[in-house]
């Protein structure tokens, strides 16, 4: 039997739906930009042809909304998942580092000890007679003055310190490199001096000081607890002593608690 | 435009304002329509009406295919039109016309008719 001839209408049919079938199958491997050719005639097969091409610009621009609506929220959960870090590890009043971050530094400097040449310092500080700022001024005033003493505090420490504000009144400072005890109280004696000057609070123009503990390590003490409970107890001992003085934790303050 | 006989012609289509208030757009045959096609016929009904809403009389039956983001644009520009009477002739036409409808969903009421007379009839309820 003959071969039909390349032109007959019969195989040009077949070859139009061919293509029509083509881009169906290039829209179902996610190809929506794939086009079938439409003929000049307008017939039913461009019709199918114009069909199947709109359902493809569709399907295009809504696979494309979708992305554009994806990226905008991975975009949205990035910044949510970076507040939230942000938040677990941070001060919410001041912007300092929070208790558990403060822990996880000095557990980190602990660590390095072996390979560190210089020693390390851990200061507790608590502002004396904060509660009479709250009480007299009220909490907006005591907030602003918490404000104030972290950033002078945080003007005051050199690259490589750590500072966060572990309770109401109270601040932890990890002082990275120390040579000797004399050099941290030395550090706490300018930090003390850093927060003697007035603060504006409501009108109100007020003074404060701060009690300051400090412990030397990392001899003796292997845990950020420890060396945090000592600095602890030394700033106590410093409260127990008067206002706006620091002191060097001894074994004989062990313990030693309000 | 040519100002004696007030009609826009465009490669791709002429647009002239009837005596009646309606604006009739004859597509050319068998060409493509892209945005800029589009762009340029609201620019035209635009310019004949003063951007006064009137309804809109298009002979689309030998038009060819018309791409989304024309269709979007006159979606979009549906505020100077006040009702769009589609004259469609070929499948591919009345396809076209079909899908305007029920995809691109135009704000301003829009029918099909196969033929002229009905269309400027069902017209005449929307001149202003």
């Amino acid at each position: 039997m003959p071969e039909p001839a390349d032109d007959a209408p019969g195989q040009g049919l077949e070859k139009r739906l061919e293509d029509v079938v083509s881009t169906i199958q290039e829209f179902a491997e996610l190809h929506f930009d794939a086009r079938a050719p439409i003929g000049p005639d307008g017939d039913i097969v461009d019709a199918v042809a114009a069909g199947v091409n709109f359902l493809g610009e569709e399907l295009d621009a809504s696979f494309r909304e979708i992305e554009r609506r994806v990226a905008d929220r991975t975009a949205e959960l990035a910044i949510a998942t970076q507040d939230l870090a942000r938040r677990a590890l941070h001060d919410e009043l001041t912007g300092l580092l929070n208790r558990p971050a403060l822990w996880e530094h000095v557990t980190h400097r602990l660590a390095l000890a072996d390979r560190r040449q210089a020693g390390l310092a851990v200061l507790f500080l608590d502002l004396d007679d904060f509660k009479l700022v709250n009480d007299t001024l009220g909490h907006a005033a005591g907030d602003r003055l918490l404000v104030e003493v972290a950033s002078r505090l945080a003007d005051a420490l050199r690259a490589g310190d750590t500072i966060a504000r572990v309770g109401g009144d109270e601040f932890l400072l990890l002082l990275d490199e120390v040579a000797t005890p004399e050099a941290a109280m030395v550090v706490a004696e300018r930090l003390g001096e850093a927060l003697q000057a007035p603060y504006e609070l409501g009108g109100d123009s007020r003074t404060v000081t701060a009690s300051i503990g400090v412990a030397i390590g990392p001899e003796s003490f292997g845990t950020a607890d420890a060396i945090i409970a000592a600095a602890d107890s030394a700033m106590y001992e410093a409260k127990r002593r008067g206002r706006g003085l620091s002191v060097l934790y001894r074994e004989e303050l062990s313990g030693l608690q309000p | 435009m040519d100002h004696d006989s007030g009609t826009f012609s465009h490669v791709k289509f002429r647009m002239w304002l009837r005596p009646d208030g309606i604006v009739h757009l004859v597509w050319a045959a068998r060409v493509a329509i892209v945005v800029e096609d589009a762009v340029a016929a609201i620019e035209a009904m635009a310019q004949l009406t003063g951007g006064r809403q009137s309804p809109l009389l298009v002979d689309v039956h030998e038009q060819g295919p018309m791409d989304r983001p024309a269709r979007t644009e006159f979606t979009r520009r549906g505020d100077l039109v006040s009702a769009v009477a589609l004259i469609v002739g070929t499948p591919l036409s009345r396809l076209m016309g079909n899908f305007f409808l029920s995809v691109s969903k135009p704000v301003a009421p829009t029918r099909l008719f196969d033929d002229e007379a009905s269309a400027l009839a069902w017209l005449q309820e929307f001149v202003g």
